[in-house]
């Protein structure tokens, strides 16, 4: 059962290339870069959790059994850093709308 | 406060503060963003240089982020900070992107109309890039290389008013952080069963079970990708095919910060594993496909940018051969010693080359397309004699590239060729021909550009604040080809050594 | 001096710049054989084309290197078939990479063994 999670992120990465790989929508696309990063969120998080435990806040704590810190504070990065990514690829898109009238990915100029 | 105790920190939080502070300088005054950027640069690269002289004598330094004292790294038995941690490696790939950096914003400055968001994103590509090759730990490459993906993608697009440079970047965008993402899977691998971060740390007690092997090959297979090895090069001839000039020339820095994380993660992580063999050879079919592939694509393009990026290409697969060779070897001493180093040696000498002719060749491809206003080669020609500096700095470009003596791109290849030569006398053989090709695809750009019909008369020579940095590469292409030694001797053996002694990076972080 | 050692042979930049002067001298001298008085005009300048017409375009970039296109038209038309652009290719190529090299390090684990 303790391994859940990290099926889970699993297959929310293996969805998420799964999508990148197959949608035409360039919009799709970001949704998918953003699935993988929730993935591999979670599976950060995963790695940290121990059963029975409350959250790393010393002050009144009622018991020592703490989950991990470390990998919540990389998640936070991991988040913020996706959000920013996330934001700039979706910016892009739409100057690529603005500029070729289409989100298809397969209507490129770019190629050889 | 001693200013050169904080160096390691210092040189890539300057950059990042003077790209933060861009915004406030230009409503100070119009022209403050260029020298402000160009004086942070500078300084960083003094810094950089003060570093590297350290470590080129074979220390190894180390900086603990965050810590009462820098140098108290492991306070309790193991490293629990972000640690920094400088030797030979990483101080010969840092100079490199602190030198072609302030080369190429000093190139921009007559280009740039608004500098201020230019400059931004050009500086934290710098911070960035220093701080993936200082960084000592798996989670802060992460970071440094979102920081440089971001910052990069935000400078491919920065000429608006046509469509394919976002093309180029949301395309950028989408690969490098699928690749950023795999490697930070596999830092929560590692994180996950040794509960440990730093590389040094990490080397001691892997054990290779089935999730670290895992994890070993998403961050090769990541970092192949950020340094564009064929298969997993095609964003590369999009970004720097699209990219202004100067921003071209800064990938390929970019790029070998990259180059850089593979290399030090395969023989830090790898070293002693039973995989080694896997590894090596993976490096070896990534170099040759990416040396072929790339010059016969390259040979074909009919823009100039485009053509300059699949020889970007084509060139790093002798820097992954190279490095292949050596790994493949690395358990057998005779070898090793016989013709291993020097093909170690050949690729590091060839990663300074790469960056010095590359960026040079970028840069006299921009100011050819500054002045025509066209990037297709069809459509150039007769520029040698009104550009005859420009002419002259792309012939020592390409002869560079090429592998022509006496430049400096043959004093390398010339090693590659004969320690791969002993290694495999096929591998050496396609080394060679992919030089040929490449020698033949700029007699085809010299030809089209600079020889032929005039295709427009009122063509001046590009100002002197725009050839001067040129300039200053082609001299150092030269001094290079023609005393070889002295930068093998002061800077390649030093980074080959540190490379090589595993202990010597590890011991100086536990 | 001005010298690197490779695994197999050495190269000196300085032997080779001395060799190079002497090459240059030998050619000047060859060249100072020739006739003084030949003139660079008429048809003995015109490029032999086999009696075909002789282009009157001038030849652009585009058209250098023909017979190496045509000859390896296969290989070409599988780069260009490689190159599509689509950027659904190269997160295919990524994972494709990934998944080769999986099969090679687990493969390449009883081969070594």
């Amino acid at each position: 059962m303790s391994n859940l999670v990290f099926v889970a992120a699993a297959m929310l990465i293996t969805v998420g290339l799964y999508a990148a790989m197959t949608r035409r929508n360039l919009i799709k696309i970001v949704m998918a870069v953003s699935v993988v990063g929730s993935g591999v969120n979670l599976f950060l998080v995963g790695t940290g959790y121990r059963e029975n435990s409350i959250a790393p806040i010393f002050t009144n704590a009622p018991s020592l059994a703490m989950v991990m810190p470390t990998p919540q504070a990389l998640t936070l990065t991991s988040i913020v850093i996706n959000l920013a990514i996330v934001a700039m690829m979706l910016s892009f898109a739409m100057k690529i709308y603005q500029h070729y009238g289409t989100l298809d990915s397969r209507e490129r100029r770019l190629k050889k | 406060m001693n200013l050169l105790a904080h160096a390691p920190a210092l040189a890539i939080a300057i950059p990042l503060l003077a790209a933060f502070a861009m915004p406030i300088a230009s409503r100070v005054c119009k022209r403050l963003p260029k020298a402000l950027s160009v004086a942070a640069l500078a300084f960083t690269e003094l810094l950089v240089l003060s570093l590297a002289a350290q470590a080129f004598s074979g220390k190894t330094i180390t900086y603990a982020l965050g810590a009462v004292s820098p140098d108290n790294v492991a306070a309790a038995g193991f490293p629990v900070r972000i640690i920094l941690e400088i030797d030979a490696l990483s101080a010969l790939f840092a100079i490199a992107s602190a030198t072609i950096a302030l080369l190429a914003i000093i190139y921009s400055i007559k280009f740039v109309k608004d500098g201020s968001k230019f400059f931004a994103a050009a500086l934290l590509m710098v911070a960035g890039m220093l701080g993936m090759v200082f960084t000592g730990d798996i989670f802060s490459l992460f970071v440094f290389i979102e920081l440089l993906t971001i910052s990069s993608a935000a400078l491919i697009a920065f000429y608006s008013g046509r469509g394919q440079p976002y093309e180029a970047a949301f395309k950028y965008l989408v690969v490098s952080s699928i690749a950023a993402l795999m490697i930070l899977l596999s830092a929560g691998l590692f994180y996950g069963q040794y509960n440990l971060l730093n590389l040094a740390a990490l080397a001691g007690v892997l054990k290779f079970t089935f999730l670290d092997k895992i994890a070993l090959v998403l961050l090769t297979a990541a970092l192949a990708m950020k340094c564009g090895a064929i298969p997993l090069h095609m964003w590369v001839s999009d970004a720097y095919g699209e990219a202004p000039a100067s921003v071209s020339a800064m990938l390929v820095v970019a790029s070998q910060a990259s180059l850089y994380a593979l290399f030090r993660i395969s023989f830090i992580l790898f070293g002693k594993a039973p995989l080694i063999e896997t590894i090596a050879w993976a490096l070896i079919v990534f170099g040759v496909l990416s040396m072929f592939v790339g010059v016969s694509m390259a040979i074909m393009q009919k823009d100039i940018k485009r053509l300059m990026a699949y020889h970007a290409v084509s060139q790093t697969g002798y820097m992954l051969l190279g490095a292949g060779v050596c790994l493949a070897v690395i358990n057998n001493p005779a070898a090793l010693t016989a013709f291993g180093i020097k093909a170690i040696e050949g690729s590091l000498f060839h990663v300074i080359n790469h960056t010095l002719y590359k960026s040079l060749l970028f840069l006299t491809a921009g100011a050819v397309i500054y002045r025509l206003g066209t990037r297709n080669l069809n459509e150039m020609g007769g520029l040698a004699k009104k550009m005859p500096w420009t002419a002259a700095f792309f012939v020592i470009g390409a002869l560079a590239i090429a592998g022509l003596p006496p430049f400096n791109g043959f004093a390398s290849k010339f090693l590659l060729y004969e320690s791969v030569f002993l290694f495999s006398p096929i591998l050496s053989a396609i080394a060679m021909l992919v030089s040929i090709m490449t020698l033949a695809s700029f007699v085809k750009v010299f030809y089209a550009v600079f020889l032929g019909n005039e295709v427009k008369t009122n063509v001046k020579e590009v100002p002197l604040i725009v050839l001067a940095p040129m300039a200053l590469i082609a001299i150092a292409i030269i001094l290079f080809g023609l005393f070889p030694e002295i930068v093998l001797e002061a800077i390649v053996k030093p980074a080959a050594g540190a490379l090589l002694n595993q202990t010597a990076y590890t011991g100086s972080v536990l | 001096m001005a010298l690197i050692e490779s695994a197999a042979g050495v190269w000196d930049p300085l032997i080779w710049a001395v060799a190079v002067t002497i090459i240059v001298a030998f050619v000047l001298v060859i060249r100072s054989f020739g006739k003084s008085g030949f003139k660079n005009r008429g048809d003995k300048t015109k490029p032999f084309f086999s009696g075909d017409v002789v282009p009157e375009s001038p030849i652009k970039a585009g058209n250098l290197y023909w017979g190496f296109f045509e000859s390896l038209k296969g290989y070409y038309a599988f780069l260009e078939r490689l190159h599509s652009g689509l950027v659904n290719d190269y997160v295919y190529l990524f994972v494709l990479a990934i998944v080769v090299l999986l099969i090679a390090v687990f493969a390449g684990e009883l081969v070594w063994a």
